[in-house]
């Protein structure tokens, strides 16, 4: 397991973090956005995030530069969201999703996706010839409930924390810029 | 015009100290929030030139703080002066708090906000709700002490080099 994976793994357990977004490139930054970060100060927030880090090892933890700690409210004023580049329908039956985003939005985007009844999805893994950091996974439903690419996207854009970068009849803005401020 | 490293750290002490005037002796809330996270750009900018000359366009404190590499250098900067784990965890625990603050408070489209925008924004984030005395006040405070100690430090870092 990489380090990513176990700081998602130990912010969750801790935290009960409803979205974490992190970057890998030269140290691990990024986000993690739980409610129980409400009326409290931002060193509070990093001790506690520290806390939940401590089953790391001291290497591993070096290993993060910074994981600011927001608010649900405080998220959709400054985030990015996670943006799907494509749910692409494979001959087999299942879907591929393709998104901009590390390990850690994958994780995400692929537990929206869990979270339907008789949905499996598969590991995420990383797209090597794309430009820039492109994850994808497979999902599929059942035969009797199965997951039709308009089933999918109608789920991922109820996500507050997802953008659909383009369907069929509507073009998303480009920037995935939060329009809070 | 062109700016390089010294320029941008010149310009932090410059925006800090406008930031501090902006807001006591003008009572400009939200053109000092902007200039407190603009002193705070400006620094990690300076640090970030050290690494790659190239120019950044966006106003992205959260990837400017990482091309700027200032937490490396501030835990590298406490190890040389024989301090231990536990010793730098305070300190660089405050350090990113203060950034959390800015991540959370400051953005680049500040500068077009007025007084009355800034507060119902600021009402939507849940952030001044049972502040006592004028909100923005607060929250201008809250920022510039924010910037204020990343500041500082990176004067300390900026002069260290030459020290050793």
């Amino acid at each position: 397991m990489g380090i990513p994976e176990k700081i998602v793994g130990a912010l969750k357990k801790t935290l009960d973090a409803e979205y974490i977004r992190l970057d890998d490139d030269d140290g691990i930054s990024g986000f993690v956005v739980s409610g129980q970060f409400e009326n409290m100060s931002t060193l509070d927030r990093q001790q506690l995030i520290d806390e939940a880090l401590n089953p790391l090892s001291q290497e591993e933890q070096r290993q993060i530069l910074m994981i600011a700690g927001l608010t649900p409210r405080e998220y959709e004023s400054v985030g990015v969201r996670i943006r799907i580049h494509e749910v692409r329908e494979m001959d087999n039956g299942s879907l591929e999703v393709l998104l901009d985003g590390g390990y850690s939005d994958a994780i995400y985007v692929r537990g929206a996706l869990n979270n339907q009844k008789g949905v499996h999805t598969t590991e995420p893994e990383q797209c090597p010839s794309a430009i820039g950091i492109l994850m994808k996974f497979h999902a599929n439903g059942t035969v009797a409930d199965p997951l039709t690419r308009e089933r999918a996207i109608r789920v991922l854009k109820d996500d507050q924390y997802i953008q659909i970068m383009q369907t069929p009849n509507q073009a998303m803005h480009p920037s995935g810029e939060s329009a809070g401020f | 015009m062109q700016f390089r490293d010294t320029d941008y750290y010149w310009a932090s002490l410059d925006r800090m100290r406008q930031a501090q005037t902006l807001s006591k002796e003008r009572n400009a809330y939200a053109l000092s929030m902007y200039c407190s996270g603009l002193a705070v750009e400006c620094l990690l900018r300076a640090f970030r030139w050290k690494e790659d000359q190239s120019f950044e366009g966006r106003h992205d404190l959260k990837s400017l703080l990482r091309a700027s590499k200032i937490l490396r250098v501030n835990d590298e900067h406490m190890r040389r002066r024989g301090k231990n784990e536990e010793e730098i965890l305070r300190p660089s625990r405050e350090f990113r708090a203060a950034m959390n603050e800015i991540v959370i408070l400051w953005h680049n489209n500040l500068r077009f906000a007025s007084e009355a925008r800034l507060k119902a924004h600021l009402t939507g984030l849940n952030m001044i709700q049972g502040i006592k005395g004028d909100p923005l006040k607060k929250k201008a405070s809250d920022l510039i002490d924010a910037a204020k100690l990343i500041v500082n430090k990176g004067m300390v870092l900026w002069e260290s080099p030459k020290k050793s």
